[in-house]
């Protein structure tokens, strides 16, 4: 396992474990469970060597091919889609592409171009339900959410769901054009949606926040263009990061975070009472919401920033 | 002859179960899915009961019998099981309970989503399995020295990926819970 620690790609393989739908722990108690008892006695039931002829026996009943097909792409590990398929599953497979080519209400517009739907939010404020009639109005099932994104990370698609779909059904959304600023004239969050898109998509769109509002998304508070813009707080003592934080007008919050035994990843400290001091160290900075950055920190020096690993 | 074969399996389900059911579990997007791959897993392992190696390493066996019943299912040649309802119940209620994941999240999956099969395999084994170096080569049925370089590029692709994607790798905070 010593390859595996290797601490500058360490973390890659910790995202991997976040994606895990549920871990092993968690289906402590599963084997006694009344599923695990009533699939063993089906197994056993037959003789060794042939349970074969059982399984082959209820082969007949398989979903058509294409179906099955369809549902494996939909999304191996998507997690957050799983819960509306099981709503809007068939349904919504059944009712077809709409003809229309264009349609346009008050928070946004779609056009059929070439192989794709453009569609360009008028309103990134608007109830999500006008984004989601809209589509539907052009036979497409997409859902949209508008997100609350620190500045950087207005326009990025932070999350897809995919529900019920093939390889062939895309989704792709940005800033049109791209990197333009939002607020100037011309400058739409857009997002594109492939023809024939069957079933059910999702986007999660980064949008300006308002004020007050909590950032969903965010970059780091040093990247051009965030609050702290040109500043690397990492490995830096509290007082100091403190100090140009209210330079800036910032106002400052803090998390106490203690870095994972094995030296890779981080978690944060249950009790989070302690009062920092100047003389704690900061290993990220992020933006929490317009004018509050918060620290991540320990009190302690530590050989390596346990959040970016380095 | 047959009681000594039945306690033998019957002693490795009960080990076995949970882990398999969470190998499946972590890979199918349906709950029907997961509960057939976990059921012809098991029936496959009892007709071979015979080659059914000792404790320590039946589970490395089954995780191979797995990855390929799961094969077969993505290529749609998946055997539809006749399943009991408890199984079905069982199973639809971990689905159920999936938490929801952060928002920087979906997009991790989508980059993960779009690794090639074997890559996302090799990661998953390592990272949701917890599986080294030696066991990975018992499932995947290659020498180490393959495993190992097999990895190393795996994770340079996903790295990739995700750098692409705009994720900076190991900045979302890892809460304790």
């Amino acid at each position: 396992m010593n390859e595996l620690s290797e601490p500058a790609r360490a973390s890659e393989l910790a995202r991997v474990g976040e994606l895990a739908r549920v871990k092993d722990e968690q289906l402590a108690g599963q084997a006694s469970g009344a599923g695990a008892r009533a699939l063993l006695a089906t197994i056993v039931e037959e003789k060794p060597g042939l349970a074969i002829a059982t399984v082959t026996a209820a082969a007949g009943r398989r979903a058509p091919r294409s179906r099955r097909a369809r549902r494996l792409f939909a999304g191996l590990v998507t997690t957050a889609a799983l819960a509306t398929a099981a709503v809007m599953g068939p349904v919504l497979l059944e009712r077809g592409a709409g003809t229309a080519t264009s349609y346009a209400n008050a928070a946004i517009d779609i056009e059929l171009r070439g192989d794709e739907y453009i569609a360009r939010i008028k309103d990134p404020f608007a109830d999500h339900s006008l984004y989601a009639k809209a589509f539907q109005a052009m036979g497409l099932d997409i859902g949209m959410e508008l997100i609350p994104a620190s500045p950087t990370r207005v326009g990025d698609v932070v999350r897809y769901g995919f529900a019920g779909t093939t390889e062939a059904d895309k989704l792709s959304g940005g800033l049109e054009p791209d990197g333009c600023a939002l607020g100037h004239e011309g400058c739409f969050l857009a997002v594109t949606v492939s023809k024939g898109f069957k079933g059910r998509g999702t986007f999660y769109l980064g949008r300006p926040a308002k004020p007050g509002e909590k950032y969903q998304a965010q970059a780091k508070a040093g990247k051009k263009g965030e609050m702290l813009e040109g500043y690397d707080a990492d490995g830096r003592t509290v007082g100091k990061v403190a100090a140009e934080a209210r330079r800036r007008g910032l106002r400052v919050v803090f998390r106490i975070i203690e870095p994972n035994p094995d030296g890779n990843g981080f978690g944060t400290i249950r009790d989070q009472s302690a009062k920092v001091g100047e003389r704690w160290y900061v290993w990220a900075a992020e933006p929490v919401q317009v004018g509050t950055v918060r620290l991540l920190v320990t009190e302690k020096h530590l050989p390596k920033n346990p959040v970016t690993g380095e | 002859m047959d009681d000594d074969r039945r306690r033998r399996f019957e002693a490795v389900y009960a080990q076995t179960y949970e882990p398999i059911l969470g190998y499946a579990l972590r890979r199918c997007d349906s709950p029907e899915d997961a509960a057939d791959a976990v059921a012809e897993t098991f029936a496959i392992a009892w007709r071979r009961v015979d080659a059914l190696p000792p404790h320590a390493e039946a589970r490395l066996w089954l995780y191979g019998i797995a990855r390929n019943v799961l094969a077969n299912q993505r290529r749609g040649q998946a055997r539809r099981w006749s399943r009991s309802v408890e199984l079905d119940a069982d199973i639809a209620d971990l689905y159920a309970h999936s938490p929801e994941g952060s928002v920087e999240l979906g997009a991790i999956a989508q980059a993960f989503k779009e690794l090639h099969d074997d890559d996302r395999e090799l990661l998953s084994l390592v990272a949701w399995e917890g599986l080294d170096h030696a066991q990975l080569a018992k499932v995947l049925d290659c020498s180490r020295n393959a495993v190992r370089i097999r990895l190393h590029r795996a994770r340079k692709r996903f790295s990739k990926a995700l750098a692409g994607a705009g994720i900076s790798v190991n900045r979302l905070p890892v809460e304790s819970r």
